[in-house]
């Protein structure tokens, strides 16, 4: 599945979104460790629901507070693991 | 197989009279052994830390991480406590491992995970077993999941007999651990954590006790929250994470658990011991 930094953006935010009022106001930039809205059992999902999303699979080393510190970061290593590095479309954001 | 209990039980000249009183006390006598002691821990010293390692960590480290690493410093500083009952009798563990809850996204209850003492000397190291678990559990990868999935396909009836059966050889007998659904027996220690968003303020928590005795003592986080305190003469508000900790009495007396308790909020109060 080909994969672009916006729309991975807009996907990821809409299922941050989805999961309650104190993720609503959550920017692609937000700080989501020094806010304290990353919990674990969101972190989880998060990345339960990108590996089914976009057939991707993270390893415990992959859990490293600076790719999970925002979205966008997150996008950022879908990108790195979806696609040969040659292909990737960053050039869309 | 393993044997995670040593040969010889402490000797009743060791225990304290209180431990033996419950050790030998008559079922009839309906005794509770159960000893609950909530506390507080700074929870700004504790984000304070967290931050910064989180900075600097190739590995996200959460409250509860820093709650497990803080429970085996304990431990090593009161190995006396690092025991199991079997029968009437007190053994020592071998190592010291500790049992954590978690929520199982694929199965959609609570598990167990054990960590061992190769992990438990380094945060990193027990963040990243933590999350790897985690991990492999939503998956479905967990070899565990295989015999949790297979006891459910028993019948009411089966299902009762094998947990009396187990439960009364392993309340009465030394067992070995065998296999994946018996290796969290291997330690004398559970950690919850109950800071979940939407999870209510904690002021009180007592978890139940497995049947298996393997269960002395029970560590619960809690989620932070303001309190205001008087210091210096000022009012002030701070954040506080409640710890409330379920003991045997049966292992230890309120004297003892009060000075373990101490050292384990004494590490969370200043993390920095934890490298």
């Amino acid at each position: 599945m080909e994969t672009n930094t916006q729309s991975a953006e807009t996907e990821l935010l809409a299922f941050m979104k989805a999961r309650g009022q104190r993720l609503i106001n959550v920017t692609a930039d937000t700080d989501l460790l020094e806010s304290g809205l990353l919990d674990s059992l969101l972190l989880i999902d998060l990345i339960l629901h990108v590996e089914e999303t976009y057939g991707v699979q993270f390893g415990s080393d992959d859990v490293d507070p600076a790719n999970f510190r925002t979205v966008a970061a997150m996008v950022n290593l879908l990108l790195k693991r979806s696609l040969p590095p040659a292909r990737v479309d960053l050039g869309s954001a | 197989m393993k044997w995670p209990l040593t040969s010889h039980p402490f000797p009743d000249r060791k225990l304290s009279l209180y431990n033996r009183f419950y050790l030998y006390a008559s079922k009839a006598s309906q005794f509770d052994p159960t000893i609950v002691w909530g506390t507080e821990i700074d929870g700004d010293a504790l984000q304070a830390f967290l931050l910064y390692r989180n900075r600097q960590a190739k590995v996200l480290i959460r409250p509860v991480h820093l709650l497990i690493r803080a429970t085996a410093m304990a431990l090593e500083q009161f190995p006396e406590l690092n025991v199991r009952i079997v029968g009437r009798r007190i053994y020592a563990l071998r190592e010291v491992n500790i049992r954590m809850a978690f929520y199982h996204r694929r199965n959609r209850e609570i598990d167990l995970i054990e960590i061992g003492p190769e992990y438990l000397s380094k945060l990193d190291r027990i963040a990243g077993k933590v999350w790897d678990h985690l991990l492999r559990a939503g998956r479905g990868q967990v070899s565990r999941d295989r015999d949790v999935a297979r006891l459910r396909n028993l019948s009411g009836f089966w299902l009762r007999i094998i947990f009396r059966s187990y439960g009364f050889l392993d309340r009465h007998f030394k067992l070995p651990i065998l296999g994946r659904f018996d290796g969290t027996r291997r330690g004398c220690v559970t950690i919850n954590d109950l800071s979940f968003p939407g999870a209510p303020p904690l002021s009180s928590y007592k978890p139940s006790q497995f049947p298996s005795l393997s269960d002395s003592f029970n560590l619960t986080l809690g989620a932070a929250e303001k309190k205001v305190v008087e210091r210096n003469g000022q009012f002030i508000s701070i954040n506080i994470i409640p710890l409330v900790v379920r003991a045997d009495h049966r292992v230890v007396d309120a004297y003892r658990l009060g000075q373990f308790i101490d050292a384990v909020r004494g590490i969370l109060n200043n993390p920095e011991q934890v490298d």
